[in-house]
């Protein structure tokens, strides 16, 4: 077990220089001048000196590229070009919306999608199945932020029961907070519940074919009872690696949400700061987001081992 | 004496359905709906769909505008007809680019040993950890943004997709018995993942391209929402729905049509894919559905 662990930290660490090498590659790499983008093409040639002097691009690329990289381990993570603020706190400020929306639209996925999941497996063949896997085979097909949309038309404009847009902070008010959150976590969790659930169903069944559980139901279980005792701890191995693998999904999603929402998150920086040309910014947020990504995963590789006794004895 | 049935055929009266999956049949029809009106967009429309007319702004349903106009008086269905045009040109771009990338370096890491295979699939884990969306925002932060950063970046985003299928379902072909004879028979492991692997997993990786393009299509709506995808003035349905959400009081219609159109298109290959799983490769059809 220690070895395993110890081989896919080397391994999380290799992917995040990769990461970053490919997110410091895209923007300092490719053809065109970040100074010239920053400025415009009205821009002197003096100007551009010096601003190129100023973000170091008149270092080598490699060299620029160990700025940077030794700036994000110690946690600097410059400055933002335009707002002249550092960037390190923006992120840490904007997170503290995006991580709560993505945990409560997964919260939500699950809330939902496994009492369904498991209650279309148990009912298998049954219009009742049959109704729940067309109700999430429609839900896949349906775009997030279009889902915040119709909520948006339904619940603020028409009944006027929750804000449309527009954030409270946690601190401020915890109902006004939640009351902001609803409307965007609904959105990001219905989508993943929909994907969720077929998931679910399908690992379900795939248990309820299995040897233990009819040896079970063998000994007097009924079918609800088995699939509850020895089922679900069983079919929740796969679904562990599922949600990390959605999760990279789900932040992708609270940048979508947070701009259909008017959510201060990193979502909505990331747009703001890319639309601005604040390449730093992008740079910092983007490393920030796929580190979170590529830390799921890897918690997720451990978790794995941990639940499932048989993979941690191979 | 009635002949004994050979092993392992159908018992008499239960010979397997040549019908083909329900599923199959409805995403054929959505799809080739939607190929259909992409095709008919260039040779007519009801109206140009970037015509402008200030006094005719957020008409209904009406015999001149099927779906109504939005608020610059644009024909909705036009707009729509030719979004869908858009649409699947991104997808098949951003599809081809990773079926062209990702393929080639799954067949790389199956034949040519194992740290090479190590190397390909750690670098499809750290892509994969960019999803569309982020990669959009990087590339248009460079470049400006617009339908080839979109499809570039969703195209390389599924690179990893693609090379994972590809390794996976040619690992299995490469250790049956005729791949082994071709290799007593000395060809290269190149030539045989060519000549051999690709035919036979070919089926996987028709299944996974319709997949994966429902998913392109998810992508590109997002990115042109967010105004990183096609640009004004060519329609896009992922544009039309961020334009809809200033005026949902005035005409909530605007935002129905291309969030149904973008619902319908991906239900269509999503569909399309699972019927085709079923009826291509059987033994992949216990998957989720």
């Amino acid at each position: 077990m220690a070895v395993y662990v110890v081989r896919r930290v080397v391994i999380f660490t290799l992917s995040l220089v990769l990461a970053s090498m490919l997110v410091f590659g895209v923007l300092a790499v490719l053809p065109g001048d970040p100074a010239q983008v920053i400025l415009g093409e009205q821009a002197t040639e003096e100007n551009l000196a010096v601003l190129r002097a100023e973000m170091g691009l008149d270092q080598p690329v490699w060299r620029q590229y160990l700025d940077w990289a030794s700036g994000l381990v110690r946690g600097d993570f410059g400055t933002s070009y335009v707002s002249q603020a550092a960037i390190g706190p923006m992120i840490a400020q904007r997170l503290q919306v995006t991580i709560p929306l993505a945990l409560l639209g997964l919260a939500l996925a699950v809330a939902v999608a496994t009492p369904l999941g498991v209650y279309a497996a148990s009912r298998h063949g049954r219009w009742v199945d049959t109704a729940i896997s067309a109700g999430s085979q429609i839900g896949i097909a349906i775009p997030a932020f279009w889902t915040g949309i119709l909520l948006v038309m339904l619940v603020s404009v028409y009944l006027g029961w929750l804000p449309s847009g527009g954030f409270v902070p946690l601190a401020t008010d915890p109902v006004g907070w939640l009351r902001s959150m609803a409307l965007p976590a609904l959105s990001l969790g219905l989508v993943q519940a929909s994907i969720l659930t077929r998931y679910v169903r399908s690992a379900v069944l795939e248990v309820l074919r299995e040897d233990f559980v009819r040896t079970a139901r063998a000994k007097g279980l009924t079918r609800t009872k088995a699939l509850l005792r020895h089922g679900l701890r069983n079919a929740a191995i796969p679904l562990v690696t599922l949600l990390g693998l959605q999760f990279g999904f789900l932040f992708a999603g609270t940048v979508v949400i947070e701009n259909v929402f008017f959510l201060p998150g990193l979502g909505r920086m990331i747009l703001q700061a890319a639309n601005g040309r604040d390449l730093l910014l992008v740079q910092g947020t983007v490393m920030v987001l796929t580190f979170a990504i590529l830390l799921v995963n890897f918690l997720v590789d451990v978790a794995y081992r941990v639940i499932d006794p048989r993979l941690r004895a191979s | 004496m009635a002949a004994e049935p050979l092993p392992g055929a159908a018992p008499a009266g239960k010979a397997p359905s040549r019908r083909p999956p329900l599923s199959l049949l409805l995403g054929g029809v959505l799809v080739g709906g939607v190929v259909a009106t992409a095709l008919l967009s260039f040779l007519w429309t009801p109206h140009d769909p970037t015509a402008v007319q200030t006094a005719n702004t957020f008409a209904g349903l009406s015999s001149e505008h099927w779906l109504g106009t939005d608020q610059y008086g644009r024909d909705l269905i036009s707009m729509l007809m030719v979004g869908s045009r858009n649409t699947l040109f991104v997808g098949v771009l951003a599809v081809g680019i990773a079926i062209s990338v990702g393929i080639p370096l799954g067949g790389l890491a199956v034949t040519r040993g194992r740290l090479t295979d190590e190397a390909v699939m750690r670098a499809s884990d750290v892509i994969y950890a960019f999803p569309p969306v982020l990669l959009a925002i990087l590339l248009s932060a460079t470049f400006s943004p617009g339908t080839a950063a979109a499809m570039t970046a969703i195209g390389i985003a599924y690179i990893p997709v693609f090379a994972r299928v590809t390794r996976g379902a040619a690992m299995s072909v490469l250790g049956r018995e005729f791949t082994l004879a071709a290799r007593a028979y000395g060809r290269r492991p190149g030539y045989i993942f060519v000549r051999h692997a690709l035919p036979n997993i070919s089926s996987v990786l028709i299944v996974q391209a319709t997949v994966m393009f429902a998913l392109a299509i998810l992508a590109e709506a997002a990115l042109s929402y967010l105004g990183l995808g096609t640009q004004p003035p060519a329609p896009s349905w992922g544009r039309m729905l961020r334009d809809s959400q200033t005026y949902l009081t005035l005409s909530p219609s605007l935002a129905v049509w291309p969030g149904l159109a973008i619902a319908a298109s991906v239900l269509g290959f999503n569909l399309l894919g699972d019927g085709l799983r079923d009826r291509l490769d059987p033994r992949l059809a216990r998957g989720p559905r």
